[in-house]
């Protein structure tokens, strides 16, 4: 059995808005990921996926509850601390275009972290970037060139070749094909599955492509709002969700298939997501949940272990 | 019966390092009521192709360099600035991929709409246009039409402002509406309504729709037939039937095996196209697709490949297809593909 590499406990993080008004992003969340295992994280936009991800990332601190790594609870206020537990998590953004500073050359951009750190002389990091630029699919040639100079696809590998710079043991992506074509696409996608077996990586996936989440997870947590509303293995998800919300975001994905799309029932979600500003009490899903009750709209379900390893906050969990 | 035939349409810009070929000699046809779907990469020429169709392409940079657009019996190329401004108010809609960037932000959403009556029916009086304003914002799923009428674009959520285009689009039950991208900045849950919404839309007014997009998702439920643009051409055009279980160009294959299979078996590993599309400053000489492509012949290179019917309407345009070509297996069916024998 793997051991828990992250273990997350009720962790919330609150953004101050003004004197009265608070934000909770992330809301009393609680999930773990197992060394060398990929954990993907699906919701729709607003829901705390980012800010989540960054407080695990060490961007943010959590207002509330702590992360565990390897059996340690991260000190967030110990600079020392800190900087010996980010070198061991790294990110991938979204925006190939966006996240490669425009004026640095590629060995430049990869060799960044070894130049901050000092860890070796100007010469090896420049043979050991063009190693790295090779492991992801680009050759020597392309490591004295410029970000614009590549195409969507290669900047991201630019990307990958960065964050495995420092040997991470985590990666955090933060929707790393969302901007790419389909084609470039699973080009990307097998990349990032062979650096995974080969070098035991774990992954915390973040990404909108429901059909690529669940090809590629071993364990999905859904979140609504902030909330999580459901954890579980990539399988009992997919075949048997729990929650009301993530049986309708899943029938929501559009299916690459005619015959599929004409006869299956569609689970409309009406309405739009509330603001998290104000939060509906209780259950927050309960406005748009067509499975809601009285007591939905009272009190908050405690996320609770409906069979085993598959996690559910509802109070009346869909039939398995 | 026949509402927009474009017949080897080119289109080029200018720029600086030399002419951009984007869009390389289209052609498709679209009839009153139905529902085309045009699938490719960015970069593909297929918003080219769709905004040549209402002429708001620059004109500053780009050209057309041959082909026609037959829209009811108009010939839209050669019409004049006037003429063509009350076929866009009347006839053609489009709907944009980012709805914040197409909406007016220092005017409210209601007399945007309005707007639209206003240029498409110059005498309705202001009563019958607001009136007719709050019946399509109540028939696009707005709630509480008359308090949103007066509201700006930025008290709309994505999808309401989504929601707001299409209702500025269909205020006239346009012939033909062309949606680029409709929904690729919204969430699943919002793209799935928007959808809904779009074909609804479709079905009582009997509007003729082009759907472009990147997403074959999208278009399996809406689209009668699809057009695959590769590189500025339709490699491939079909039914949607026929696109995604009986396809033929080697790019389709490549492009629905680079999806993730439905029943999510990781030990089967995704296919992808290797390489990258090729550069439309110098587009190649032969097939565009040569370079990626695993079946690519000595013929392919050299020249551009003619269109096969497979049938009568699904065309395809692959040298392996020649008569005189080594027959090919499809890698998704693992049956030998082969034109219809009729043709």
């Amino acid at each position: 059995m793997p051991n828990k590499i992250i273990e997350v406990e009720n962790l919330s993080k609150v953004f101050k808005i003004s004197r009265t008004k608070k934000l909770r992003a992330v809301d009393n969340v609680s999930f773990y990921i197992k060394k060398g295992e990929t954990l993907g994280i699906v919701g729709e936009s607003g829901c705390g996926k980012t800010t989540l991800s960054r407080v695990i990332m060490g961007i943010y601190k959590p207002t509330e509850g702590r992360v565990i790594y390897e059996g340690n609870t991260i000190d967030y206020s110990s600079k020392n601390h800190m900087a010996e537990y980010s070198k061991k998590m790294q990110m991938i953004f979204q925006d190939p275009y966006a996240s490669l500073n425009p004026r640095m050359t590629v060995s430049e951009i990869i060799s960044e972290g070894w130049a901050y750190k000092r860890m070796y002389p100007k010469k090896v990091q420049q043979e050991k970037a063009i190693e790295l630029l090779e492991v992801v699919g680009l050759n020597k040639e392309h490591a004295n060139r410029f970000p614009h100079e590549f195409s969507g696809g290669q900047r991201q590998r630019i990307g990958i070749a960065r964050a495995l710079s420092m040997d991470p043991e985590v990666i955090i992506c933060d929707e790393p094909i969302s901007a790419l074509d389909v084609s470039i696409q699973a080009q990307v996608m097998n990349l990032l599955f062979d650096l995974q077996k080969e070098k035991n990586l774990t992954y915390l996936f973040i990404a909108h492509d429901l059909s690529m989440i669940r090809y590629i997870s071993t364990n999905i947590m859904v979140m609504y709002l902030g909330s999580e509303m459901e954890f579980g293995s990539s399988n009992a998800i997919n075949n048997h969700p729990l929650h009301p919300y993530t049986e309708a975001l899943f029938s929501a994905n559009p299916v690459p298939d005619p015959d599929i799309e004409k006869n299956r029932q569609r689970i409309m979600l009406t309405g739009e997501i509330p603001s998290p500003i104000n939060a509906p009490p209780g259950c927050k899903f309960s406005t748009r949940c067509k499975y809601a009750k009285d007591i939905c709209k009272k009190e908050v379900p405690k996320l609770r272990e409906i069979h085993e390893g598959h996690y559910c906050a509802c109070h009346f969990p869909l039939d398995y | 019966m026949k509402l927009l035939d474009v017949h080897d349409l080119q289109f080029s810009f200018k720029t600086y390092a030399g002419e951009v070929q984007a869009v390389r000699g289209v052609s498709f046809s679209l009839n009153v009521g139905e529902a085309l779907g045009i699938v490719g990469e960015s970069g593909c020429g297929k918003s080219v192709t769709a905004k040549s169709i209402v002429r708001l392409n620059p004109t500053r940079n780009g050209i057309y360099k041959s082909g026609t657009i037959m829209f009811d019996n108009k010939d839209i190329l050669s019409l004049s600035k006037q003429e063509m401004q009350i076929i866009r108010a009347r006839d053609i809609r489009m709907i944009f991929q980012d709805p914040m960037t197409s909406l007016n932000p220092t005017m409210r959403v209601g007399r945007q709409i309005m707007e639209g009556f206003k240029v498409a029916y110059p005498n309705m009086k202001k009563e019958e246009a607001k009136k007719r304003t709050l019946d399509i914002l109540y028939s696009t799923g707005i709630p509480n039409t008359e308090e949103r009428f007066k509201q700006y674009p930025h008290q709309f959520s994505g999808g309401m402002r989504q929601r707001a285009m299409i209702a500025l689009a269909m205020v006239v039950k346009p012939k033909l509406l062309i949606c680029d991208e409709p929904t690729t900045a919204l969430d699943v849950t919002i793209q799935a309504q928007i959808l809904d919404l779009i074909k609804e839309q479709q079905e009582k007014t009997k509007t003729g729709i082009i759907l472009i997009t990147h997403d074959l998702g999208v278009v399996a439920n809406i689209a009668k037939n699809i057009a695959v643009m590769y590189a500025g051409k339709i490699v491939e055009y079909g039914s949607a039937q026929d696109i995604f279980y009986n396809c033929m160009h080697p790019y389709t294959w490549g492009v629905l095996q680079s999806i993730p299979p439905k029943d999510a078996d990781i030990n089967k590993p995704l296919v992808p196209i290797k390489g990258t599309p090729p550069d439309l400053l110098k587009p190649p000489k032969g097939c565009s697709f040569t370079a990626r492509c695993p079946y690519a012949m000595k013929a392919c290179k050299e020249m551009p490949p003619p269109v096969y019917m497979a049938d009568e309407n699904h065309s395809v345009a692959c040298w392996r297809y020649h008569p005189n070509a080594p027959k090919i297996i499809n890698p998704i069916t693992q049956r030998e593909v082969q034109l219809c024998p009729t043709k």
